[in-house]
Order: structure tokens, then sequence, then C-alpha cells
């Protein structure tokens, strides 16, 4: 759903996208130089098949044959880029509709924005939205033409209800070991999120955590005698805002997202916690490119 | 027992339940919603396990504002505490001031503590008692008259002070009983360092006395001798040990000496001093040691080595006169003749007898005899013979008759004398008066309308009486002679003719200045014990010098020095025995006031702590 009846990407912010890569693998062996480059050069020889030249496609990879021949661009597609079919995970729950400035908006933001990275370097992606359990889903696919209609299904994605994450997660058949998966959520799980992370793991994926917390979150401005309602399961609880509590709640998160980046790192997961109120062009040049995912 | 003056106020204990009721109307929770109570959960948790009595805080919170409240309604409920003793609607407290009231056997004295214990006397006096107030100072001195004012009373009471005198606490006494029989049922309360007694059940005496040890001079006195002067002071030992005392012996403020004595317990020593020089004018002797009571450790005389009055008599020839007068060894006396008595001054005292000058003298005393006609100063008539002689009743002057008969008196003749407006008749018949005596100004004048050799009066032995009687009044010896007084009396000065300043200074330096136009004047304020300057001069004319006299002030040391008490108490260590309960009533709302402080103080605290 768009919040703010602007679109969720601008076409000037999706050129800028286009000089980046994803690189999880090459952040992961901490050797980010030439290894995806010298691949892709191995890849180029088995050729997989044709088609049409899309605005944004790497203008190099046009068959200049096949443009003679039918007065058509095509671009030639190889077999083994193929292979790195790239996951994202987008948590719909209740609790991402939440925050100033929303969480959910800037996680369709970085959806769509690792979709069309994924895409522009001819990766297959799939996207799914995960509650208690998978909701919806859109399949694998590639070619940046299937970018739009991404972007329109990202855009539609309704967020509510309870969130399980690992329950989701392992009930999703459709996963290709092997590839990548981007996890975006505020990890707010019932079920917690580490057993969702392992099973990823097993499936031979290369991870990548993206943490959304809304400023309130970290920061809560709050006094008085509060009855605080869950919004995913309407749950209440009653505190007494104090000096001491405000102190032990920040503590709380603190200690949370210690813990979760503890176990991210012990587990080889790349782990990006982000602050809702910054801008997605920034969480992407920053970030992103600071943590060395896309380059 | 507990009683409440404002009963009323337990009207705002209404606000407990409005508390209790705002309290349950707060569990009204604001509700917000958040993206998951998840962290807050695991944070109230980990708090909760820390500190155990978190739940507890919205009620302790609640516990105390109802403390509050409830201290609240009590300090205006204005509890009391109070004792027996609450029936007399009416009080009448006697404060002694005298001196001995200054020792500081009870701490801080005993006037101070005494004050102490009427203020909280008047602390606990219920709104419907009233306390008039008498100061037993030189005078009795009703300071505050029935008045259930605590702030009037306790403003009155601090402005008594005590005396140098011995009070006046008889008189003071007779007053309030005389008040009491007045006003009907009414307590009297005496507060001194004696016990007072009486037969009235309504009658108690709180006594200040910590047996305290004093010691006194008692008496300063000088002679003269060959040599110089000597001086003789008495001290005495008001305490139950013998004593070795260091005395003093100053002149003119200067030490000269000092002397270790001993004396006995409850006895005296006099002590000399010589080598005083002839020129001192006042001798000071003080005691060094250290007692209860300090006003009376110093004594003073004053020096008035005796100067000569000098007369001057201007007569034909007058033998009884000059016999007479030269009676009195300070007289000095000149005789000269009518031709010569112009234009004189210098004298203290002018006779003239049968003339009168053209222009009196003005810088002293004068006495007439037989003025002549058309003399300028006093209309003199016929002449007429004295018959049944008469002292006129109700004349100021009755002083000059004294121990005079004057019933045998024959005279053949006289002058009809004009009697003058400032003077009147002291001896008279039916056609007119004999003898005159006035005061013009500050300068006294005696007249006699016949000539004594026309009389029988020189050969009596009334005669000399009468011009000694006469001299006393216009050359007084008292003011020189005895120039010792006690605090609190009247000082009498004798105005020398032709002054116009008189200035009194104090032994604390303050300069009071009295109104000269008197012969006599009188000065009241003799408080402070010391040496006194009376400073007389004139500032053009006759009196060239200006003249200084000394006069001293003592605490009465023969009814105030003694500070044991009469009789013996049970309670002696404190050095006071208390017939009257102190407090009758204590109010309870300032110790309130404070618990109410320190609650909300805790309050805040709790508050700003989250516990």
């Amino acid at each position: 759903m768009n919040h703010s009846g602007d679109p969720l990407l601008d076409q000037y912010f999706l050129k800028k996208l286009d000089g980046l890569v994803l690189n999880a693998r090459a952040a992961l062996k901490g050797d980010m130089g030439g290894n995806r480059k010298s691949r892709s050069k191995g890849t180029s020889i088995e050729f997989s098949d044709f088609r049409e030249y899309v605005v944004g496609d790497d203008f190099r990879r046009i068959d200049w044959n096949a443009y003679a021949r039918f007065e058509r661009l095509f671009v030639k597609l190889f077999m083994e880029e193929r292979e790195a079919s790239i996951t994202v995970y987008v948590d719909l729950s209740g609790s991402m509709d939440w925050g100033r400035p929303n969480k959910g908006r800037l996680a369709k933001q970085l959806a769509a924005v690792f979709v069309y990275i994924a895409l522009a370097n001819l990766d297959r992606v799939s996207v799914m939205g995960i509650r208690d359990d998978v909701s919806t889903y859109l399949p694998y696919f590639s070619g940046k033409q299937g970018f739009w209609k991404a972007l329109k299904f990202i855009d539609e994605l309704e967020f509510g209800g309870k969130t399980s994450l690992s329950n989701s997660i392992k009930r999703y058949a459709c996963i290709k070991p092997g590839g990548i998966s981007i996890l975006i959520t505020d990890l707010f799980s019932k079920d917690g999120y580490q057993e969702g992370l392992r099973y990823l793991q097993y499936q031979k994926q290369e991870i990548t955590l993206v943490h959304i917390m809304a400023p309130w979150e970290l920061e809560p401005e709050l006094s008085g005698n509060l009855r605080l309602i869950d919004v995913e399961d309407g749950k209440a609880k009653e505190i007494v805002v104090t000096s001491q509590v405000l102190k032990a709640y920040k503590k709380t998160v603190d200690e949370f997202l210690k813990e979760v980046g503890t176990f991210c790192y012990t587990r080889g997961i790349n782990y990006i916690p982000i602050n809702s109120a910054v801008t997605v062009e920034r969480v992407v040049f920053e970030n992103l490119v600071k943590f060395g995912l896309v380059r | 027992m507990l009683g409440f003056l404002n009963p009323w106020g337990f009207l705002f204990a209404i606000f407990i339940p409005a508390v209790i009721l705002l309290y349950l109307l707060k569990q009204q929770y604001q509700e917000i919603r958040v993206s998951s109570t998840f962290l807050w959960q695991k944070a109230i948790q980990d708090m909760e396990a820390s500190v155990p009595w978190q739940k507890l805080r919205k009620s302790l919170l609640m516990f105390l504002q109802l403390v509050t409240i409830a201290l609240f309604t009590l300090a205006v409920a204005r509890p009391f505490l109070y004792r027996e003793g609450r029936d007399s609607a009416d009080f009448i407290i006697v404060l002694d001031c005298s001196a001995s009231m200054q020792a500081e056997d009870v701490k801080p004295t005993r006037f101070a503590k005494a004050k102490k214990e009427i203020e909280s006397f008047i602390d606990g006096l219920f709104p419907e008692q009233r306390l008039t107030l008498i100061a037993a100072g030189y005078q009795p001195d009703v300071v505050a008259s029935r008045t259930n004012d605590k702030r009037i009373l306790k403003d009155r009471l601090n402005k008594i002070e005590v005396t140098n005198g011995e009070g006046s606490m008889e008189q003071a006494l007779s007053l309030a009983q005389a008040l009491a029989r007045e006003l009907g049922n009414v307590e009297i309360h005496v507060y001194s360092d004696k016990l007072y007694e009486s037969e009235s059940p309504n009658f108690k005496s709180v006594v200040f006395n910590g047996n305290g040890k004093n010691f006194a001079v008692d008496l300063v006195s000088w002679s003269e001798i060959p040599k110089g002067l000597v001086v003789l002071s008495r001290i005495v030992n008001y305490s139950d040990e013998d004593t070795a005392l260091s005395v003093e012996c100053l002149a003119n403020g200067i030490t000269l000496d000092v002397k270790e004595v001993i004396v006995s317990a409850g006895g005296n020593m006099d002590v000399y001093w010589t080598g005083i020089p002839l020129e001192t004018l006042w001798v000071e002797i003080g005691i060094l040691d250290r007692d209860d009571l300090i006003s009376d450790n110093r004594g003073w005389t004053v020096i008035n080595r005796r100067e000569k009055n000098k007369v001057l008599l201007v007569s034909r020839r007058n033998i009884f006169l000059e016999k007479a007068i030269t009676l009195r060894k300070d007289v000095e006396l000149a005789k000269t003749i009518y031709e010569q008595a112009y234009d004189i001054t210098g004298y203290s005292l002018y006779i003239f007898d049968g003339y009168i000058p053209e222009k009196l003298p003005e810088d002293g005393h004068i006495v007439i005899f037989n003025p002549q006609p058309h003399n300028g100063f006093v209309e003199v008539g016929e002449e007429f013979v004295p018959g049944f002689l008469r002292n006129p009743a109700n004349t100021r002057y009755a002083q000059l008759l004294d121990f005079v008969a004057y019933d045998g008196f024959h005279i053949a003749r006289a002058r009809r004398i004009g009697i003058p407006d400032w003077g009147s008749a002291v001896l008279e018949d039916e056609h007119g008066p004999l003898l005159i005596a006035g005061e013009k100004g500050n300068q006294r004048i005696v007249m006699f309308s016949f000539d004594v050799h026309d009389s029988d009066i020189p050969l009596k032995v009334d005669f000399p009486i009468l011009i000694q009687n006469i001299l006393a009044w216009l050359l007084p010896q008292g003011a020189e002679q005895n120039a010792n007084y006690y605090a609190g009396q009247e000082v009498e000065i004798h105005t020398i003719p032709g002054v116009q300043k008189i200035r009194v200074t104090t032994p604390s330096g303050k300069e009071v200045s009295m109104d000269p136009t008197h012969s006599l004047v009188t000065f009241n304020g003799a408080y402070e014990v010391g040496v006194y300057k009376v400073r007389q001069d004139a500032e053009s004319g006759i009196l060239q010098e200006a003249r200084e006299k000394y006069f001293t002030v003592h605490i009465p040391t023969r009814s105030e020095s003694d500070l044991r008490p009469g009789q013996a108490f049970d309670n002696v260590e404190y050095g006071f025995r208390q017939a009257v309960p102190a407090v009758h009533m204590r109010e309870l709302w300032k110790y309130l006031a404070w618990a109410l402080l320190v609650v909300i103080l805790l309050e805040w605290w709790v508050y700003q702590h989250g516990y």
C-alpha cells in the first residue's frame, strides 16, 4: 500500500541505482574485488537465451548480429547468471505499518531497490511477503521488463496481522538453494527469528538481515499512566512511565540489537540495522554501500 | 489532654475520599498503539525483577498524599495539649525588675529566664483568657492591661527592661491585688527572685534564684587628712565561703592601686586607700573577680573638697548679722559700705542691709534688710508697727522658719512692702509682709521689711537659726556633700544664678540638657550606675567659667546584692521553684506543619525517583 501517494521509487533514483551491483557473496568472502567479474566472464560463454532489450539493460550485452538480422535489439542471457537467485522477504505484519516515518514504506522501497539491482544484474528475483505464514509472493523471475510488474506487486502489498518469521520462511517451498536471501523486518516476531535464519542457512542462502526500527521504538517519548496496545494482536500492557522505566526500555532495546547483531555475526549473516527516519537513498548509498552489500 | 481550637478544620478531611476517587479515576490509562509490546514487556519484567516494590509505587504516592491531607487537616484544626489550671479567665503577672534580677546564677540571667517563662505562659493562654502585665521597676508599671492579644503581650514583655534599682514589688503586688479584687476570677503570678506568699489560693510565685554568689562594693567615702585624701571602701561577700578578692582603686578613671583582700563568708571588709591626689574629682572602687551580679562590683565617690562660699555684706554695721552668718564654716564673708557697693560681681550671696544698689548683681542670690523707699526694685510704703506675727498658710518657703519661734518676736517698726510677683510672704501681720522669699528666674531673693536693730530678734536664740535656714536655702550644701544616689532616685541640681545651660552627662556618655530657669532642677534619668557629670555654663556674662560637678549612682546593695534566697527551696538544681505550670496550653500546629513539609518533600522525592 502506498501511504504517501508518491511512487515508491522515482526515475531519478532508479537511474542512480543502475551502476550498483549486489555483492553479497563477495562481502561474505571478504574479497570483494574481482571475483564476480571473472565469474561473469566465464558464464558469458554458456549462452542460454535471447530476450528483447529493455531500457536499463546493459547495452554491452546487446546482440548486434541479431539486430542486423531482425532490426530489433536483443540481449543474450547466460545460464550461470540466472543461477544467482535472490529472494526478498518483506515482513508484512501489522507492526511494520507503524512509525513515523513509516517502517513499512521504507521496507517496500528497499525491497524494490533490491529487486531493481538484482534485475539489473540479470539475477533471478522472487519477492515474498510474510506474516504468520506465507501470505503472498512473487515467484522467481528475471529480466528488467519484469521490474515494473514487481514494483506494482510490492507497492500493493498490504500490512496487517501477526508475525511468525521462522514459520513463514520455512513454509516457502519455492526457495532455491544457493541463492541470496534478503530479509526486511522489524524482528517483532512471535516465534523469534533465529530458527528461520538457521533454516535459510541450511538452504545455503547468503543472508542479509535488514532490521528496520522506527525512531520512536528506539527513543520513545512517553510519560504518565499508559496502556500500550499491540497493533498486531491488540493485547494491552499497562505501564506507569517513569524515567526508570524509560531507562529500562532503552537498555532492553540496546540489548536486543546487540543480541541480534551477535547472532548474525557468529553465523555469517549480514546485519544491517536501519532507523526508519533515514531516506531510502541514504540507506542505499550509505548503509548498504558502506557495508559492502552493493557496490 | 488534647483539644482542638478550630474543629471546623476537620472539614478538610473530605479531601481524603476525593484523593482516593482521583486515584480510582486515574486508573483510566491513556491508550497508545505501539508496534509491539514485546520490548516493553521485557523491559518491565527486568525492572520489576530489580525493584521488587515497583507495583507499590502508585499506592505509595497515594498513601503519602493521604498523609499530607491528614496532617494538613489536623494542623487546620489547631490541636493543643493542655494541663490543669485553665479555670481562671484573667491572669495578672508581676515581673520583678529589680537589680538582683540581673544575676546570672540562672542562665542566661534571672530576668531573661523569667521573661522567657512568661512568654511561654503567654503562648499557653487560651483565646478567651486575658493577661495583665505589671513590671515592678522603679515604679510599678502596667505595661499591658487585660488583653488576650498575644502579639501585643509579647511585644510589651520584650520592652520591659531590668533596672538597677531595688524594684517596687510591694507597690506592684498591692496594685495587682487591687486589680484582682476588681476583676474577680483572677490569678496573680509573681515572677521574682524572692518567694512571695499569700493566703489567696489564686496567688502563685515563680522564683528564679540560683543561690548565686556575689561580692559588692557597699560603700565608698572619702575624707581629707593633712597628707592628702583617704578613701574608705567596704567590700561585702554575699556568699557562703571566704573569698580572696582583687580590688582596684581608680582616680578619675586611672588605676592607682590594686589590693588583694580576704573577705569572710557573709562578712565585710573595710579597705582604705591612701595617696589619692588632691585634685582627684572622683574615685572608683572595683572588684575584679567575677561573680553572678556584675553591676554592684563597682562603687564611686565624688571628691567635693569644700569650696568657700563667698558672701558680701553691704552694711553700715550689723554685728548680729555678721556673727550669725559666720557661724557657717564654709562661708567667706566680705564686708563693704554703701558707697563702694556698685558694679560688684563674683559672690555667691549678696546681703544688702538698709540699702539697695541701682543695679542689683545677677550672679548670686540676694538678701535685703530694711529696703528704703524709691529703690527701683520693690515698692516701699510708710512705716507701721507690726502686731501679731503669722506664717501664711501654704507658703513654699516654710522651711525658712524651721525651728524658729517667731511668735516671741517683737518688732518696733517695719515698712509696708508690696509683695512682688516673684515672691511670697513667709512672715506677715495684718498690715503687710515682714519676710518675703522668692525666686526671680534662677536667682533666689529673701527680703526683710524691717531693720533687725528695730526688733528684739537678734537677742533671741532663734536669730542664728533663722539666718542659717536662709543660708541653707540660698547656699545649699546637700548637692555638694551628698552626691551619692541610688539608681532611679531623683537628683536635685541647684542652679547657679545666671546659668543658661545645664547638661548632665551619663556614665555611658549620653548628654541630657536641663532647663536652667529654676533655681532647683530635678534630673530623672539616673538609671545607669556610675559617675554623672553636671556642667553648668553661662554663655555670656557673669559666670565666667563653666562649673562642673559630679554625682554618682549606685545599686542599692543592701537590698539587692544578696542573691541567696531567703528560704530554702526544694528544687535547687535549676535554681528555681516553680509553683505555676509554666505552660497551660501548647499548640501543635507548628509541629504538624513541619511534618507536612517533610512528607511533601518525601513525596516529591518519590515522584522524581519513580519508586
